[in-house]
């Protein structure tokens, strides 16, 4: 983007990254070892083609890696001194002896960024690798569990019970489905009768979202729609395993239902 | 540092700019037309890559068709999707528009006040420089 003409620098730009994938996430700032690991995990699940980035810590370059379907292939710290990198390559998953020491050191390596630096920033560029292992590499779930960013996992049941009962008079009825029976959490039986109706008509709609809506996969997510009526209330869709909640909530407390979904499915 | 683009004009992008550097914690805003698939302007703090640009682009046209026709949504108007990587807003930039405008919040962000700051600048988006400048 360093051209005078900001529409020839931005169709440039545009160019490249269609050609190339080339980029930049600008400096964010990084306080502890948990946003250093949500930052890059972060960027591994937003990244679907094959791509290197390279993290820099105050501008300069720290840990260069591989990443195709949201999926990290290879890892390799910017030693200054050559002779001393050494490669963190995710080609056998199914060798514990293996994957966990290299697992320790990301986390290990990542985790000691704030120590480094106050900013991380991501260069993003082409790379040859990784089409040819699409499926192979680290999920950002698995990520996740290696930096110790997912607590123990709850009953997706009583999470969801959780979720209702932090939210609060957020949330006016709730009923959750597993396999073909809906059950419910809270409310009078002619509002759960208009949940059921509602995810009777809709849940084609909900099954047919790709695998990667939640992302990362694996994690849950919820939904929260508004209609054009301000005083109807919201539809919260939520998904956690192989459970889905469906939800009639105050149009205006959206933000009390996103922070009890992290508090209570995401456990963050 | 700030990063934008549109097509038409750099200009166009001010009440994105203003939209998202008013909001604590929000990476990237996206002016979007669900109905072509089309990216018209973004405002960022980073520097998406366009397939993911594009994918934000797919996740608001999905997110804002379910439910359609049904009470209470009928035609939903706005769509917050929350998940561990953070926010993404979806807003409707006038009842049954197809342009939208999209933002991706960190975790712990002011939603509410982030849908009510997004509906003030989708007015100005939709009254003021896109139409003058032929943008939209």
């Amino acid at each position: 983007m360093s051209h005078n003409d900001p529409i020839i620098a931005f169709r440039s730009a545009l160019f490249d990254s269609a050609a190339f994938g080339s980029g930049e996430v600008m400096p964010q700032a990084i306080r502890t070892p948990e946003e250093a690991h949500r930052f890059f995990q972060t960027q591994i699940a937003r990244t679907m083609l094959a791509r290197r980035l390279v993290f820099l810590i105050d501008g300069v370059e720290r840990l260069c890696c591989e990443v195709a379907g949201r999926r990290l292939l290879s890892a390799t710290p910017c030693a200054e001194d050559d002779d001393d990198k050494s490669l963190l390559a995710f080609d056998a998953l199914d060798d514990p002896g293996t994957i966990q020491p290299a697992l320790d050191a990301l986390a290990a390596e990542i985790g000691g960024w704030p120590a480094q630096g106050a900013t991380v920033a991501v260069r993003i560029g082409p790379t040859a690798l990784a089409q040819a292992a699409p499926r192979g590499g680290l999920s950002p779930a698995r990520l996740s569990a290696a930096f110790g960013l997912q607590a123990a996992p709850a009953e997706p049941s009583d999470a969801l019970t959780a979720f209702v009962d932090m939210a609060g008079t957020a949330i006016e009825a709730a009923a959750y489905l597993t396999g073909d029976m809906l059950y419910a959490l809270k409310g009078e039986e002619p509002q759960i009768d208009a949940l059921s109706g509602f995810l009777e008509d809709c849940l084609t709609e909900i099954d047919a979202l790709p695998d990667d809506f939640f992302c990362p996969p694996g994690q849950g997510g919820m939904l929260v729609l508004r209609g054009s009526d301000g005083d109807a209330p919201a539809v919260v869709i939520g998904v956690l395993e192989e459970l889905t909640i469906l939800a009639h909530a105050a149009p205006q407390a959206v933000s009390t239902l996103v922070a009890a979904w992290a508090k209570t499915a995401l456990r963050q | 540092m700030v990063t934008s683009g549109n097509f038409e004009s750099q200009m166009s992008t001010k009440p994105l700019q203003m939209f998202r550097s008013a909001l604590p914690g929000c990476e990237i805003a996206v002016l979007t037309d669900v109905s072509t698939g089309t990216v018209l302007a973004w405002d960022g703090s980073v520097k998406w890559p366009q397939e993911a640009l594009d994918a934000l682009c797919a996740q608001a046209r999905q997110v804002l068709a379910l439910g359609q026709r049904r009470a209470p949504l009928h035609e939903p108007q706005t769509a917050v999707l929350a998940t561990a990587l953070g926010v993404q807003c979806f807003l409707r930039a006038a009842p049954g528009a197809q342009e939208v405008l999209c933002c991706v919040l960190a975790s712990g962000s002011d939603v509410d006040a982030a849908l009510d700051a997004g509906a003030a600048a989708c007015a100005i988006l939709l009254d003021g420089p896109l139409r003058a400048e032929g943008g939209a």
